[in-house]
């Protein structure tokens, strides 16, 4: 074998591999399961780099979102939330932290508020996000602690930002509106993430069937 | 309700017309020597046999197999249903349309 001919074999590989791990990284395991072993018997049969071409389709054509996408795409937005929060309130963490006054102007008093409120979203987000996790795969106690996690850190994001408003002297109203905007952004986040892992479970049906009325098994994510 | 099939899912639907349970990779490897001018990939095979098991023309069932890699996995083992077999019947016929129309014998 030349160098090219095992270069290319050792690079097909590695294309491969990767391809396949993100297939099982962004689709639903049923799409996975399937498909991967397809691509492997392909592989066997007609070699590395045929199926690495119908590997990269596959991988575009993964439709249905596994929750570790869903995951991903919550966080990040999250994150992407949180970047416009995060700037202000260094700035105010750099003032406090040497002694600078601390400018208690309503903006960067919001924006305190506002740090509390995103901390307990993403408590929040991620409860619901091992909601779906469990739920998916019919483990009922999983359900039920993560419901109570997302429950929780509802509770908290509703202490914090009362506590948050009085430490640093926000008006009620102000309080409000931040913690409005917050929650609207989680009760997005965690709907879009809902209604994206697997089509068959809408919101709606979720909390009715699975939390409050008798469980009765997973559906089918695919 | 009945639905017309596309091309990947007449094909994979035609593959399992003999009768036989077959995975993602055992359609996939029947339809690889038919030269149709493009290339079906594996994921395109497995949402067409998904869509068609949400029809009724397919039933899949799962099973262990051991992959080319080494690793269990779980993969639907698909088998044509008497629908499925009424919508190759229909696609053939409009097929041989066409082509009756295409040679201008029609």
């Amino acid at each position: 074998m030349s160098i090219e001919e095992f270069l290319s074999k050792v690079i097909a590989q590695l294309m491969l591999s990767a391809t396949v791990r993100l297939i099982e990284w962004l689709g639903s395991t049923e799409y996975a399961q399937n498909v991967v072993h397809a691509i492997h018997e392909r592989c066997r049969k007609q070699g590395n780099w045929v199926a690495l071409q119908s590997a990269v389709r596959s991988l575009l054509r993964v439709a249905d979102p596994s929750p570790r996408l869903t995951a991903g795409l919550v966080w990040a937005t999250g994150y992407l939330v949180m970047a416009v929060f995060y700037p202000g309130l260094i700035m105010a963490r750099i003032h406090s932290t040497f002694g600078i006054h601390y400018p208690e102007s309503p903006v960067t008093a919001t924006l305190e508020v506002a740090f509390v409120i995103q901390t307990a979203m993403f408590l929040g987000a991620f409860g619901s996000r091992l909601v779906m996790h469990f739920a998916l795969r019919g483990n009922r106690w999983g359900v039920r602690l993560s419901a109570a996690t997302a429950a929780i850190s509802f509770v908290c994001c509703v202490l914090g930002t009362s506590h948050a408003a009085s430490a640093v002297h926000v008006t009620l109203l102000e309080a409000a509106i931040t913690a409005a905007i917050s929650v609207t952004a989680m009760v997005a986040m965690i709907y879009l993430g809902v209604d994206q892992v697997g089509r068959n479970i809408q919101p709606a049906d979720f909390i009715a069937d699975r939390v409050f009325k008798r469980w009765e098994g997973p559906q089918s994510a695919a | 309700m009945r639905h017309s099939l596309g091309m990947n899912e007449a094909l994979a639907l035609t593959a399992l017309e003999s009768g036989d349970a077959l995975s993602v990779a055992d359609v996939v490897g029947r339809l690889a020597g038919l030269e149709i001018g493009r290339a079906i990939d594996d994921g395109s095979v497995y949402l067409a046999l998904h869509r068609m098991s949400q029809r009724g023309m397919v039933v899949g069932t799962k099973r262990g197999v051991l992959s080319a890699d080494g690793r269990q996995r779980e993969v639907s083992f698909y088998e044509i249903t008497p629908e499925g077999r009424h919508a190759v019947a229909q696609f053939v016929r409009e097929a041989n349309a066409v082509s009756r129309l295409a040679r201008g014998t029609a």
